[in-house]
This record gives C-alpha cells, structure tokens and sequence, in this order.
C-alpha cells in the first residue's frame, strides 16, 4: 500500500481510539469532579471541549485525503521495485 | 398557550411547505440537476433523522433527571461516524455494489440471499421499531397538548384519556398518509428518494434552528448566561446525585453507536440513498459537528427548567413550556414546529424503510410462492410491491399506535427510545461479522439474531409492557411459573443491575456467542461463499464479477416479459435496449448471456431484494449452476493472495539464511580443503627427506662392491634411523588424526606429576646434552597429583621441551623449567632463549604442521608436536598456550588440573 495512505489509515484508527478512550471511564472519571471552569461544570467543559477537538481533527484528516489523489500513476513501477528483490535475492 | 386552530393551521402549512420542497426536489432530479441534491451537505442532513423527537424533547428530559447521561446517546455515533475510515466506508461500498435496499436485504444478501433471514430481519427490525414510532406519537400530542393547553380542559382524566387516544389515533393516519403520499412514488427502493432527503434535510435544519433559538433565548433572555444556568444547584444536585459514568454510560454509548448503524432508518438515509464516497468523507465530521450542535443547549435548558419551571413540570416538555412561562408564543410556536419535523422525519423514513422490508422479504415471497396469483400483465409485480409498501406503511404505524395504547403511554421518552436501540444493536453481529469475517455462515446469523431478539423481548420488551396485564405483572415480579431465576429483570440470577444494561448484556451477549458458534459448526453454501468473498473483499474487487461463477441461461423473450411485470414495460425495454445496442449485434439474440441476466437480477434487487430478486429470474432460468471450482477460487483467491505474499515473504527470509550458511559452510570447506592440500604436502614432505636418504643409501649399498664392513654398518644405521624416523612420523599422524576423531584410548590414572616430567626431562636430556643445551629445573610440587594418562603426559613434556632444544639457537642455550601448583591447576612453564615466536604466529604453531620459516630448515620434525600436545591437554582438562614469544625467546605453559 501507498505510505502515505498507510500514515492516513493509522492516523485514522488513532483518532477512532482516542475518541472512545477520552469519552469512557477512566478518564472520564478524572474530570467528573465538582470543579468549575469559569461556572461551568469541569465534566461539561470536558466532554463538549473533547467533542469539539475530535470533529476538527476528523475534518483536518478528510481535508488530507481529498488531498492525497487516490491513483498515482507512478505507483506501478514504484511496486515492481518493491518487489524485486524478492525475487532476485543473490544467493 | 395557543390556540389549536393556529397550531394545527401553522402544522399543516408546513407539511404543505415539505410536499412543495419534495416536489420541486423530485422534478429537479428528473430533469437531471442532482447538484445540490446529491451535496454531501443534504446527505449530512438526511442522516440527523437520528436526531428524532426524542432528541428534541427526550434529552432535556434526560439532562433533568439524569444530568448528562443523554450525551451518551450522541457520542457513540459521533464515535462511529469519526472512526468511518473503518466500518461505514465498507458498508456504503457495499450497499452501492449490491444495490442493497434495506438492512435486511443486506443480512440476507450477505448469507446467501437467504429468504428466512431477510424475513427474520425484517420481523426484528418492525417489531424493534414499534417503541420507537410510539415515541414519536407520544411525543407529538404531549406537544399538542401542551402548547395548546388541551390538558385543563378536561373534566375527567377517563375523558382526557379518550381524547388523548383519539387524537393519536389521528396523527398516527395523518402520518401514514403524509408517508404514503411522500414514500411510495418510487418502486426502486435502491433509486435515491430525492424528495424525501430534500424534505428531511430541510426538517434537519428547521429542528435545529428551532432548539438552538429556545436555547439562546433561555441562556441569554431568561438566564444571564449559560454559567448561571450550569452553577445553579438545581441542576449541579441533579448531576452530582450520582456517578452516571459506568457500566450504563458504556452501554448507552454502545446501543447509540450500534443504532446509527443498524436502525433501519440510518441504514436508509447512511447507505441506501448513498451515492459517493464524497459523501460519506464530509458526513463523517459534519454529522458529529450536527450532534455537538444540538447537544449543546440541551442542559442549560434542562437546568433552566428546573430553575424557572414549578416543581412538578414535565421535564421532557421544557422546551416547549419554557418559552410558553414567558410568554413567548411564536418562538414556542417554533419550538413546537422543530419538534413536529424531528417526528415527522423519523416516521416518514422509517416507514419507508421497514415497509420496503416488508414487501421486498415479506410480502413479496409470499406472492410468489402463490400460484394462483396472477402476476403476467405488464407491471404488475410494480403494482403488487406498491400496494404491499402501502399497506405496510399503514401496519406499521398502527404497530406504533398499539404500542402507545399498550404501555400505557410508555416512560420516559428517553426509556422508549433505549428499548427500540437494544432491539435493532441485535442485528450488529451478523452485520460486522458479515462485512469483516469470512466464515460466518447463515446458520451462524440465524441461531444469532433468534437468540439475541428473544432475550431482547423478554428482558427488555415485555418488562416495558408491564401492568398492561395481570400475567406480566406477576411474570415480571416472580418469574414465570414463580421460577425466580427466570425473572425477566434479573435472568439467571443477575440481581441490582440496571435494567437497561441486564437486557443488553444478556441478548448480546447471547447472539454474539450464538453467531460465532453457529458459524463455526456450519457449512457455508456456494451461494453464501461466494457472497462472503464479495461483501469481504469489496474493496479489492471492482463491479460484480460473479457473473463467471454463476452458470445459467434463459430465453430473452422470458425475461422480458418478467422485467416488464416487475419494472414496467417503459423501464423494461429501455433495458434490454442498451444490453442489445452494447451486445453491438443486430440481430436479437434469443439466449441472454449470464452477464445480462446478472445484471438484471441485481436491477430487480434493486426494487424487491436481492433474496427475491433471485426468486423471480430463478424462475425463468434454467441449468443454473455455481460453479464450485470457480466460487472456491474467487472465495480463496484474497486469502491465497495473502496467504502467497506471507509464504513469498517468509520463503525470502529463509533463502537469506540458507545463502549465508551456505557461504560460511563454503568458506569453512575452503578452509579445510587448503589444509588439506597443505598437510598433503606437508607430509609429503616430511616423509621425502627420510625416505630420500633411504633409498640413496640403499643404492649406495647395493651398487658400491667396494663398501667396507664399518662403511656399510653405518649406512645400515642411517637407514634404520630414517626408517624409525619414518614410523614415528606415522605414528604421530595417526595418532594426530585419532585425536581429531576421539578415538585415541587413554589410559586416565590419577600420577605423581613431577615424577611424569622427571621422565621427560630425562628422555630429552641427550637430546639436550648433544645440542649444549642446558636444562634448569625449580619448583616445588613434589607430591602433586593430576589425572592423566602418563606416557601422554610425559609425550607432551617430551615435544615441548624438544622443541625447545631443537630450535634454540643461541651461544649459550637453557632451558628453564619451572612447576607450581595454582588455582587448582599444576602448572609447568617451559622458557628458553632461542629465536622466539613472532606474536602473529602465536596460534599458528599449534595448527598441524606448523613450522616457522626461520626454523624450518634443516630441522627434523614432524610439526605435529604442539598440535598433538595442545590436544592431549585439553583431553586432560587443561591446555597448553604460548604466554610470551618475542625476540628474547619462547615461554610456554602447560596447565593440568590437581586431583
């Protein structure tokens, strides 16, 4: 696969990991304090400052790859090298 | 309040506002201008259905008594929908390749266009959304009620109660008309409904205008900013009752997640009226940025509620009642419109959703099953699935109805819409299993969804009916037949859990367990093999290459005639049209190609489902054949692929190795061959100089007469000293050789050390004598004690010492040798002060036949003398090295463990 679609499809589970670890206990359970920021709850900061982030992270890696062109026309060659040496290991 | 004539007229008006906008939107895409239509912005929208009444008047209940345990129900789909990369870029690719209508038909493509689990599917999927379509209704009058005041003017609650049924009754038909009139212009279930999303995405927008309007005016009218309304304690106390991040929070958050899946609904709108990637790529920040949106003003609005509002105020109602307290009757009014179009979008779609299911699995199977139903004239199955869409549509929301009735008006909005979630997450197995797992087999699906919808409707479903009956209300309390372990609520003895999270636990846990299981001791047929590959493999294969896997052939003229019935004669013909013009032949060839039928069963899917869909061309074709080889290739071919990389990969690895060892092997054989040829040569050598001077003298011998006796003894003894040369040199090579091998016997015996070296020295001693070399002997180790065989012993001593003699060349030749006893070792150090031994050949004079250039003239010996003495020391436990060569001389060490 293309590196760079890799780097995306990782950047992509990371996201999705992350997203569901910042929303479930434990750490959610750090914010549900009776704290308050600027009078307003700490859990509700957290959560709708969480949200937030997590649509602009989304929005920021689908504007990366509108910008990655799908179909190289250069990525056939670039396999066959790869796959050369396979093939004509010295021995 | 006011008055019903405005609210009803404002209603209507709307209504009429939607049909005027599904119209225009519908004629827009005739004539070809799907631009904005198709707008991943209109597709975002669309998808908000999630957001039903339940949102709009449900989470601010919820946030009143529960505080934010209502966010769950919006970050698992924010969940789903940012993970998108993962699950919803597979499902929608498959959903376009497989023109997929419905959830069902996709289960029952999946596994094999398998009638009994698009039937089961669509059964779980109507009677999992019937709680929810009761919630819209419910939702719907309490609003009518309330913002008209309906509810003081009743004498009696029995005739409050009567009219409340009666006007449910009444939206309930309105509904169904509005979704009929709006739903079933099309039979195409997989063609977009253009009118339909244009309308929803507008309702999108208006129930969002609506709740954001009611939240700025209470946070920033009635309150003095939202940190006032949050500080307030009424709503802190409301939040801090209790730790609402547990195991219900982790179950909300999954149920909310699966939905957005698997709620027939969002099905539709997420994957049915899919038409790019595009799309989904901008639904997939958009839709959560939606959530956030109108999650946003859903707690400061509850706490303003709980603030503003007399205690025993409907907290689902505040949005309405709220803006009523103050007077404000058009931004109520408008609230009351966002509420109106967050129901009426939820019901419009999901009617069409499930009646499509029911008259594609249902309705459908049924008719053709039934020979006397006449389906021959030209349009008639179209004309079949549209009334059977009608009349499902009527069914379904008398369901909801009923289900109002029963429940005595159902909880909270909020419980009723959780029951209709956990009721749909049941199809989540066989949907992941299907797009992510090979072998899951029908059977698995089957056992699966039987098994987690009936726990489902007997842990969660039935409970939510109590007191309707005496039988369930007892059922519930004691369990049936008084077996309390098989109380609904607490199954198997599952006590003080939160029902909600009982019911889940159990059913998923049951069909996940059920599925996998069922899975594993089935076997998948070609059918179902062939479409596991498809679903699987969507994104390595390109268009519906199944078509070579299916043998099957059928007359043209028969298949026309069953594309007109089920598409219309306009549609039909344009069809078979195209497939002649593209055959590129002018005459009409009377046996279609598999290709053509291909297409034509996945057209047909398109309006009735792919499981009836290959019902109707199975009865026109003949010689149908999977051809087995061919499914088995494209159904291992993925796997092979990879299977052959990994093999490719480790086979490489593999080749590596062994080309290395290879070449150490060959450098060793190198190694070994040059000193095979140098010891051949070596001993050839060796053996020349004695046997040179054997047969010289022995020619003398024979030849010269003349030889006097003295002249010839001598001679004879030259040659008996050679000969003995000769042997001993033998000798020493085998015996060289059998150590190498470990052959050589020795003859271990614990000696007095000193007494062994004695009689070395005293071999060696006319040697020595003979040369001038003088040998000094010290040290103390009388009664020294090693194991070892003595004359070996002694013949290491003898060859070290010789050496020392032989080589010395000095004016005034010693050798000193010197016996201590440490480290458990007897050690003997032989030094003497000839020419030494440069340090590079410090470990080459223990290799075989290893004489220095220097020396090596005129020298006898075999060059086998330390290498043999090396190798007995270590047979001994010790070794011989060199410690110090260099110009002043040579010290050698021999060590040999004390007994």
């Amino acid at each position: 696969m293309d590196r760079l679609k890799q780097k995306f499809s990782d950047m992509q589970a990371v996201v999705t990991v992350l997203a569901v670890l910042l929303m479930m206990p434990p750490i959610i359970l750090i914010f549900n304090n009776a704290g308050i920021v600027g009078q307003i709850p700490v859990v509700v900061a957290f959560i709708f400052g969480a949200w937030l982030v997590l649509i602009l992270v989304t929005w920021w890696l689908v504007r990366v790859s509108n910008n990655m062109s799908p179909e190289k026309p250069e990525e056939k060659p670039e396999q066959i090298n790869n796959h050369t040496p396979l093939v004509g290991t010295d021995i | 309040m006011l008055s019903s004539q405005l609210v009803l007229t404002t209603s209507f008006l709307y209504v009429a506002f939607l049909f005027l906008i599904a119209f225009l939107s519908d004629r827009a895409s005739k004539s070809g201008s799907t631009g904005l239509l198709q707008s991943p912005l209109v597709y975002t929208l669309s998808i908000s259905i999630y957001c039903t009444s339940w949102t709009f008047y449900g989470a601010v209940g919820s946030a009143g008594r529960n505080g934010l345990e209502f966010v769950a129900i919006y970050l698992g789909p924010t969940m789903v929908f940012v993970g998108w990369w993962w699950f919803l870029r597979k499902l929608v690719k498959i959903g376009r390749s497989q023109r997929v209508t419905s959830i069902a038909d996709l289960i029952s493509s999946r596994y094999g266009k398998s009638t009994t689990l698009a039937v089961l599917a669509t059964l779980i999927a109507v009677i999992g959304t019937t709680p929810y379509i009761a919630l819209q209704l419910k939702a719907v009058i309490s609003s009518l009620e309330v913002i008209t005041g309906a509810t003081e003017t009743f004498a009696t609650t029995a005739e409050h109660y009567d009219s409340r049924i009666r006007t449910a009754f009444w939206v309930a038909t309105g509904m169904a008309i509005f979704t009929i009139l709006f739903g079933t212009r099309n039979v195409d279930a997989n063609e977009r409904h253009h009118g339909v999303v244009a309308a929803i995405a507008v309702e999108a927008v208006v129930k969002l205008v609506a709740l954001l309007a009611v939240g700025m005016y209470v946070v920033f009218a009635i309150a003095d900013g939202p940190g006032e309304l949050l500080s307030n304690p009424r709503i802190t106390e409301v939040m801090a009752t209790k730790n609402i991040f547990g195991e219900r929070w982790i179950t909300l958050t999954f149920l909310a997640a699966a939905a957005i899946i698997c709620l027939p609904r969002q099905f539709h709108v997420t994957v049915v009226e899919n038409s790019d990637d595009n799309q989904l790529k901008t639904a997939a920040w958009m839709f959560p940025l939606y959530l956030f949106l109108i999650s946003l003003f859903i707690l400061p609005i509850a706490a303003a509620g709980l603030i503003f509002l007399p205690e025993n105020a409907n907290p689902d109602m505040f949005v309405l009642t709220l803006p009523l307290s103050q007077g404000q009757g058009n931004l109520a009014l408008l609230a009351f419109i966002g509420g109106f179009s967050s129901a009426t979008s939820m019901v419009v779609v999901a009617s069409i959703a499930l009646s499509t299911m029911v008259s594609n699995h249902i309705v459908m199977p049924i008719a053709l099953r039934l020979p006397w139903l006449p389906l021959d004239a030209s349009g008639d199955v179209k004309r079949l699935i549209l009334m059977s869409r009608r009349f499902s549509i009527c069914l379904i929301l008398g369901l909801g109805f009923l289900y109002y009735l029963f429940s005595h008006e159902g909880g909270a909005l909020a419980s009723m819409g959780l029951i209709a979630f956990a009721g749909v997450a049941q199809f989540l197995p066989s949907v992941i299993g299907g797009l992510f797992w090979r072998n899951a087999t029908a059977r698995g699906a089957i056992l699966g969804l039987v098994g987690g919808f009936a726990a489902w409707a007997y842990t969660l479903f039935l409970p939510s009916l109590a007191g309707t009956a005496e039988l369930t209300e007892s059922l519930i309390a004691n369990g049936p037949w008084g077996i309390s372990w098989l109380r609904p609520e607490a199954l198997f003895g599952l006590e003080g859990v939160d029902p909600l999270v009982h019911a889940v636990a159990w059913s998923m846990s049951i069909n996940a367990f059920l599925f996998v299981m069922g899975s594993l001791f089935s076997e998948a047929r070609p059918l179902e093999r062939l479409q596991a590959a498809l679903f699987v493999d969507v994104f390595k294969r390109d268009g519906g290459p199944e078509t070579q896997f299916i043998e099957r052939s059928a007359s043209t003229s028969d298949l026309f005639s069953l594309a007109q019935r089920v598409l219309g004669r306009d549609e039909a013909s344009k069809m078979f049209a195209t497939d002649e013009a593209s055959n590129n032949n002018n005459e009409t060839s009377l046996i279609s190609s598999p290709e053509f039928i291909a297409r034509l069963e996945r057209r047909f899917a398109g309006n009735v489902g792919a499981a009836s869909a290959r019902a109707l061309i199975s009865r026109v074709v003949t010689g149908e054949r999977i051809t087995f080889d061919a499914v088995m290739k494209i159904v291992d071919e993925a796997q092979q692929v990879i299977e052959y990389s990994h093999q490719l990969e480790q086979k490489s690895t593999e080749l590596e190795q062994t080309a290395s060892q290879l070449r150490d092997a060959n450098e060793q054989l190198t190694q070994i061959d040059q000193q095979k040829d140098d010891f051949l040569s070596q001993v050839s050598h060796e053996m020349r100089t004695p046997m040179t001077s054997i047969r010289s003298f022995s020619d003398i011998l024979s030849n010269a007469e003349d030889l006097g006796d003295n002249q010839s003894r001598r001679y004879l003894g030259i040659i008996s000293n050679e000969s003995e040369r000769l042997t001993r040199l033998l000798d020493e090579i085998l015996e060289a050789n059998r150590l190498e091998r470990g052959e050589l016997t020795l003859n271990i015996e614990t000696v007095l050390a000193d007494a062994v070296l004695a009689r070395g020295i005293d071999t060696c001693q006319g040697l020595a004598n003979q040369s001038g070399v003088t040998i000094n002997r010290t040290g103390e180790t009388d009664h020294v004690m090693v194991k070892a065989d003595p004359d070996r012993l002694c013949q290491i001593f003898i060859n070290i010492l010789s050496n020392a003699i032989k080589y010395n060349a000095s004016d005034n030749p010693v050798v000193d040798i010197n016996s201590r006893t440490a480290d458990g070792n007897y050690i003997v150090e032989f030094t003497d002060n000839g020419p030494g031994v440069p340090a590079a050949d410090g470990e080459r004079i223990f290799g075989k036949f290893t004489r220095l250039e220097a020396s090596a003239s005129n020298r006898p010996g075999s060059g086998l003398g330390l290498s043999i003495g090396r190798e007995l020391a270590r047979k001994f436990g010790g070794d011989l090295r060199l410690v110090s060569g260099g110009e002043t001389g040579a010290r050698f060490v021999l060590t040999v463990p004390v007994v």
